[in-house]
């Protein structure tokens, strides 16, 4: 699975100025990526947005060509930075909704949410409560459960720490790199933070109109 | 979890919300069952009467006049047509007039009317009804121990027996045989209040002190008194039911009876046996047919069915009002939970369909609730539009019940159709991003 950004050129709004112009990406299967300072890349890749011009393709094919609808339903997982769940469902709940909305093989099989909830330390007197009664870290975790669960096989994360203290978010990323290692999803965070986007195997920060693209760790090492 | 399972979810885990959405369209929908049951009960009255009423000519003296306003006085307290009484005084009709009017062509039945005041001589009464002592003072003045005779050739086309608002429980009815007889139809309760039976003699005097003894035929029972042909019977247990020849001697008068009602096989005969009655009868009496009254009276239901089908639609508007107000304030709340579900590849048509079975839900168990409790409610809401019950006795048809369901589904429809678009239309990247 590879997901690229091609000749992608935005212009800033109501102006002729552009932000950053012909920027080409590659997102590997695998690898945990953190974008710093470009929070509106993440729309065009959820494909929320279009750009000025050029890209966004999965496996070579252009996400406007695969449908965007089909797109975020069969090949990537959203998450907001205020976990996005629904509120007055409980985790299992959610998980099983998002099954059922992917048309995933395990669409149904309440089991299988509660094994995931269980392999990421959810704890059983959550599993019980709606998510609204749930901690924002609790949320973000059942909601990263939730892009476990579901056959796509790319994580888009925007901003999943913002609201979070630092031993959470901390806690948070070390889950994110083990989705990314572990259960072999493509995972793309953004953030605000240089120090937290350092935890991820790629960097890419935007800065001077242009993507700098930095490599912190070799594949497969969940730090 | 699909769509439909999310929707039961939603209103079981947002119950107060819930709770609210069925509150507003329950008391919509039995404002709307109200403006049926108008409706309804005004078209069955109107139904009901049109054939007496259409065919029928009455006989009286010239004193005595039919007034609209006394008509329509008398089917709005009664939901019957009721004609107003004629005091014994001006019961000035000849017998041999009102028969002979009787065998011109196109007549297929006639009721002759004859009325009095008697009192109690040889037996105890029970009390005035309250309500309708009251009636009963606004007309005839009636002491203590007044009766009302009231005869007439037989109670078998008596409207209060036809409509089995009265009935027989013992002994038989006043039929065209009893006349020149003295037996009489007495209500239950008088029976009971000085343990008269069938055989029994009682004993009245008339106005002019001459004490007359009556035979006991029959004992009915009122259900409710509705009104009647010639004037509304007020309470039953002081009405006693004879031959219009008996009511006529008590009077004082053999040869004379109060009225005499012809109904006419063909209606569009009515002006030729007027043109022939006119001819026969002297210039005290008078031919009244019905037909301007009847149309004052139809004025009078299509003014109230107006106001009940402006009730109607003033619920439906209301109603879809609020409940838009509600789910639009509600969607803004679940805009995010949209947005998740868009962002999750949900397709749009199935997130409306979850919007539409929640609300769908909400009128089925609105629906319910008006069907157990609607008809009470609406009849303390129907009586201050017409100031009378007995309009809300008619139980609603199957097309209203069908007209309820259509209006409750285009309400519901409308409010959840325009706060999903509201929800749907908002540009869902920047809320959720």
């Amino acid at each position: 699975m590879t997901l690229t950004v091609q000749k992608l050129t935005q212009y800033a709004d109501h102006s002729k100025k552009y932000l950053y112009k012909n920027v080409s990406l590659k997102f590997d299967n695998a690898r945990f990526y953190a974008i710093t300072g470009q929070r509106e890349l993440m729309l065009f890749l959820a494909g929320l947005k279009s750009p000025t011009s050029g890209t966004v393709n999965f496996n070579g094919k252009n996400i406007q060509k695969i449908g965007l609808n089909k797109y975020r339903n069969e090949k990537i997982s959203l998450l907001f930075s205020d976990g996005n769940l629904i509120d007055y469902m409980t985790p299992v709940e959610n998980i099983m909704s998002a099954l059922s909305i992917t048309n995933s093989k395990h669409a149904g099989s309440k089991r299988y949410a509660m094994d995931l909830l269980s392999q990421v330390g959810v704890e059983n007197s959550f599993l019980k409560r709606v998510v609204a009664d749930l901690s924002l870290e609790q949320r973000q975790l059942i909601a990263l459960v939730r892009a476990l669960a579901v056959d796509a096989p790319i994580i888009l994360a925007d901003n999943p720490t913002e609201k979070l203290d630092t031993a959470a978010a901390q806690r948070l990323l070390t889950a994110f790199a083990a989705a990314a290692h572990e259960w072999k999803k493509t995972v793309i965070i953004s953030t605000d933070s240089e120090e937290l986007a350092s935890r991820a195997d790629v960097r890419i920060k935007f800065q001077d109109h242009h993507f700098v693209t930095e490599k912190l760790s070799s594949p497969q090492s969940t730090k | 979890m699909d769509y439909i399972k999310r929707a039961f979810l939603y209103l079981r885990r947002r119950i107060g919300k819930s709770l609210l959405l069925i509150l507003v369209t329950t008391t919509s929908l039995i404002v709307i069952l109200t403006g049926l049951s108008i409706q309804n009960a005004l078209l069955k009255s109107s139904e009901n009467n049109k054939k007496p009423l259409g065919n029928t000519v009455i006989l009286s003296s010239r004193h005595h006049q039919l007034t609209q306003k006394a008509l329509l006085s008398g089917f709005a307290s009664t939901g019957f047509w009721s004609y107003p009484a004629a005091d014994s005084g001006q019961a000035a009709v000849s017998r041999k007039i009102a028969k002979r009017l009787a065998q011109l062509n196109n007549v297929v039945s006639y009721q002759i009317h004859s009325q009095t005041q008697v009192r109690a001589a040889s037996f105890r009464l029970p009390p005035l009804k309250a309500n309708s002592k009251q009636s009963v003072e606004a007309t005839i003045p009636l002491s203590s121990n007044q009766i009302t005779i009231f005869g007439l050739s037989t109670n078998l086309d008596d409207p209060n027996f036809q409509a089995r608002k009265y009935a027989i429980i013992k002994g038989r009815g006043i039929y065209n045989s009893d006349l020149g007889s003295h037996n009489v139809v007495i209500e239950k309760s008088l029976a009971l209040a000085d343990n008269i039976d069938i055989g029994h003699i009682i004993r009245v005097r008339n106005s002019q002190s001459r004490v007359s003894s009556l035979k006991v035929v029959g004992i009915y029972t009122a259900k409710g008194a509705n009104g009647h042909l010639f004037r509304a019977l007020e309470d039953p247990s002081r009405t006693i039911f004879a031959s219009y020849s008996l009511a006529s001697n008590l009077a004082g008068n053999a040869g004379v009876v109060t009225q005499a009602a012809y109904t006419l096989a063909n209606r569009k005969q009515e002006r030729a046996f007027m043109e022939r009655a006119n001819q026969l009868i002297p210039a005290s009496l008078q031919l009244t047919s019905n037909d301007q009254l009847y149309l004052a009276v139809t004025t009078w239901i299509q003014d109230l069915s107006r106001t009940a089908l402006r009730l109607i639609w003033s619920a439906v508007i209301a109603g879809s009002l609020i409940l838009f107000i509600i789910l639009a304030i509600v969607a803004r709340k679940r805009q995010k939970e949209v947005c998740l579900l868009m962002a999750l590849g949900e397709k749009k048509g199935k997130i409306a369909g979850q919007f539409f079975i929640e609300t769908g839900l909400v009128l089925l168990i609105s629906l319910i609730l008006t069907g157990a409790f609607g008809s009470f409610f609406s009849g303390l809401i129907g009586t201050q539009v017409i100031a009378h019950p007995a309009f809300f006795s008619t139980p609603l048809d199957i097309n209203s019940l069908i007209i309820l369901v259509v209006l409750g589904i285009i309400m519901v429809s409308v409010a959840t159709g325009l706060s999903l678009f509201i929800v749907l239309r908002s540009k869902f990247d920047r809320i959720a991003f």
